[in-house]
């Protein structure tokens, strides 16, 4: 991992930290660092290509207004983070005589890059495997794959989790988005399997669970977590709750230093009942409003907002979605997220030019469209003449 | 004199006289050689290989990253890598990039199909080896407008996807020209050639390989010839009249000199070449298309005659004529296959689902937007031999 002076070095190069002063700075968590900004994700947007160095893979991480966040990492950037993905695979219980099914978005999206590289650093035989084709696809690879791992996001596990006609595996990791409960009962109950779940976000790889559970364990070393106020850089109580802040010390290519996750947690300094001493992070929610989409999708609600209200005046959203309290119940199949467009009644433009527009802006939001995981419908003024929409 | 080093199981050897005699001999040493090997005495003696599963391959190096490629069958054959082949192929493939004009300079969109597929995630590594950057775009239909999109916000000037899949790009608004555009999976006739170079304001490049094995690059102005690497490859034909030769027209037989996870030791790769005589500037082959009767998909994917014949007769139906016509448009491919049959003629609806079932990347090329299928049944009177048509628009060799 990366040492403290050197990730400063870099971040005081980096056009990200245009204006921030570390020459104060001597260790972090000192005074001065607690004077830093903080990092928006509506900084990383708009400080996008701003001239490229050496060798990078750019990973798209969403964007609704028209300017793609996107998050670069170097070769090797990309070494460290699947080193720490490899520690948190090793830490899970994952062997060299493990065969790892690695069902995560493949391409554009960072997760499914890093958990086939951590996986392959534990000394795993891995297999990479695409979201695309839905669960007779998934199904299919498996039997061909007969792997003894999956890596996958809850939601994705819990709808495959009633046709699941497989062996046993020796353990499920989810990752990418809130996991209920219930899903983890359902999920473990069966594919047969402990499910250990990860925490992190394409900027920053944070932490996972152990087998006792009881939050994220996280490497200090690769990963630094802050507890700040929600909305200011007041920091919270030892052990209270706020919005997390991640610094990686794993990226140097573009770093990232005091990021504002959008998620509300806290840090546990107390040793874990598992014996594996450091620190742990308490998920509690979004302090955002973000509506949680199938597949690990994420969307800003207020930048959605834009984006519709950019293209027809006016126009307004209301999401129906699966709950992401992890007490809550499952919903089951039946159930399909809905993300309902209102337009104004005045508009007399086309719907299918919006409909372009936010499939354009949102490739994502296309994909579970077409996959028939979320549906999309316009209406006119908020009556109920609703119309299907598909690709 | 022949060189041969054997350096963690893997072969590596020099064009001497008698390099073939020492590297069988290092080769028969190999127990995962040996069924192959059996009763072998000289090099031209060797059998046609076929993938083995690695893990039947005893004493080979553990498989680290695992990848699928479509089969005569529609059930995908796993390609094993370990580390050092992965690092190994990857190289031999930035070789290539590199011979193609591909650099430091160039931030490239790889709109190929990643996991379970090998071509984006061997791509990426590649670019990334050869220290340009990469935007790892993936290969799926409904992402394509707002992969267009990005390409241009990041700036991109460098673009490696299908023939197919770059004319399908060029139903956006406004081009997007690029330095370089490299064309993989496909073959590309000469007017398709022009219409890319129009529209990406640059000529296009074709690179050849398969998920087995990666075979080289284009040669500069000569569309459809390819350099290969004979200290990484050993290529053969199979002729026409069944002999092994080192030039001449026949399918080509590709030997690895690399592969710890999944030896490849004279396996056929379904395609048809004229290898030529060792010139100056290495040893080339052209590319003259497939071997088998079959089509082509805008993925890349390959659809043999005997998969078709294999779907044919998983329908129950009595079938006695099938007539698959591939018609390649800017869209995506449309796929309609008539059958004719006896009482009681088959559901069109199930015929197709039956169809898009037989092989996932079929399913997924379907899945991913590029591909409809229509089907059609009718009445034909009964033959004795079931006939097969199939057809192709002309821009696809």
């Amino acid at each position: 991992m990366l040492s403290e002076a050197c990730l400063l070095q870099a971040a005081a190069r980096h056009h990200l930290y245009k204006g921030w002063d570390f020459s104060q700075l001597t260790s972090f968590g000192d005074q001065a660092w607690c004077h830093l900004p903080t990092l928006k994700s509506e900084r990383l947007r708009a400080t996008q290509a701003q001239g490229r160095q050496g060798p990078e893979l750019l990973f798209y991480s969403s964007g609704t207004t028209g300017a793609p966040k996107m998050v670069c990492y170097s070769l090797e950037d990309l070494g460290r983070v699947g080193e720490l993905c490899a520690r948190f695979a090793r830490f899970e219980g994952v062997t060299e005589h493990s065969r790892v099914m690695v069902l995560l978005p493949m391409g554009l999206w960072t997760v499914g890059k890093i958990t086939v590289d951590g996986h392959r650093l534990a000394g795993a035989e891995v297999f990479p495997v695409d979201l695309h084709g839905g669960i007779e696809t998934w199904q299919r690879m498996l039997d061909l794959i007969r792997p003894t791992v999956i890596s996958s996001t809850p939601s994705v596990l819990a709808a495959w989790a009633p046709d699941y006609k497989g062996p046993r595996l020796e353990m499920v990791e989810t990752t990418g988005e809130p996991l209920l409960d219930s899903e983890r009962h359902l999920i473990e109950a069966r594919f047969g399997a402990f499910v250990h779940d990860a925490y992190g976000l394409s900027e920053c790889v944070v932490g996972t669970e152990c087998r006792v559970r009881d939050g994220f364990h996280y490497w200090p070393d690769a990963t630094r977590v802050e507890v700040l106020e929600p909305y200011s850089d007041r920091p919270v109580p030892e052990g209270k709750s706020g919005e997390l802040v991640v610094t990686s010390m794993m990226q140097e290519h573009m770093p990232i230093l005091r990021y504002r996750s959008g998620d509300k947690g806290c840090i546990d300094q107390q040793h874990c009942a598992c014996g594996h001493e450091g620190p742990r992070v308490h998920l509690e929610g979004r302090i955002a409003d973000t509506l949680v989409l199938p597949r690990a999708v994420k969307l800003d609600a207020s930048e959605l907002t834009t984006l519709i209200s950019a293209q027809v005046a006016g126009a307004r959203f209301r999401y129906k979605g699966a709950p992401s309290n992890p007490a809550a119940p499952f919903v089951e199949d039946s159930f399909r997220p809905a993300l309902e467009i209102y337009i104004p009644s005045r508009f007399t433009g086309k719907r299918e030019g919006l409909r372009k527009e936010m499939f354009t802006a949102l490739p994502e939001l296309a994909e579970l469209v077409h996959e028939q995981e979320l549906d999309l419908y316009f209406s006119t003024g908020g009556k109920a003449s609703s119309v299907a929409v598909s690709l | 004199m022949t060189d041969i080093r054997k350096a963690q199981q893997s072969y590596v050897s020099t064009r001497g006289p008698d390099w073939q005699g020492e590297l069988l001999a290092r080769l028969r040493d190999d127990s995962r050689f040996t069924q192959q090997l059996r009763g072998v005495a000289t090099w031209g003696a060797i059998p046609l290989g076929r993938l083995v599963e690695h893990s039947l391959c005893s004493g080979s190096a553990p498989s680290s990253l695992c990848y699928f490629t479509s089969s005569s069958t529609g059930a995908p054959k796993q390609v094993a890598f370990s580390s050092r082949d992965w690092q190994q192929i990857v190289a031999h493939r930035a070789d290539c990039l590199a011979e193609l004009g591909l650099g430091k300079e160039h931030l490239a969109a790889v709109v190929l199909p990643f996991g379970p597929w090998f071509s984006g995630d061997n791509l990426c590594a590649s670019l990334l080896h050869l220290g340009a950057g990469v935007l790892p775009a993936g290969l799926y239909g409904p992402h394509l407008p707002g992969v267009a999109r990005l390409m241009a916000n990041v700036g991109v000037n460098a673009l490696i996807t299908t023939p197919s899949i770059a004319r399908n790009m060029m139903r956006f608004p406004s081009p997007h020209p690029m330095d370089k555009l490299v064309l993989v999976g496909e073959a590309v006739s000469s007017s398709i050639r022009e219409q890319l170079a129009d529209y990406f304001s640059t000529a296009p490049q074709c690179l050849y390989a398969a998920s087995e094995a990666v075979l080289g690059a284009e040669v500069r102005g000569e569309p459809g010839v390819f350099h290969w690497d004979p200290d990484r490859l050993h290529l053969e034909v199979l002729t026409p009249e069944g002999r092994i030769a080192e030039t001449g027209i026949g399918e080509l037989l590709v030997t690895r000199r690399h592969g710890n996870a999944m030896p490849l030791l004279r396996y056929p790769l379904n395609d048809l070449v004229e290898l030529a005589p060792d010139i100056a500037g290495g040893p080339q082959f052209r590319y003259l298309g497939r071997s088998g009767h079959g089509f082509g998909l805008a993925t890349g994917v390959k659809v043999g005659r005997a998969q078709l014949d294999r779907f044919l007769d998983g329908i129950t139906s009595p079938i006695h004529e099938a007539h698959f016509t591939v018609e390649h448009a800017l869209e995506g491919d449309r796929l309609r296959i008539v059958l004719g049959g006896s009482a009681p003629l088959p559901i069109p609806n199930d015929v197709r689902s039956r169809f898009l079932a037989s092989s996932l990347d079929v399913a997924d090329t379907h899945r991913s937007g590029f591909l409809t299928v229509e089907v059609e049944p009718r009445t034909v009177p009964v033959r004795a031999k079931r006939y097969l048509q199939i057809m192709e628009t002309p821009w696809r060799l």
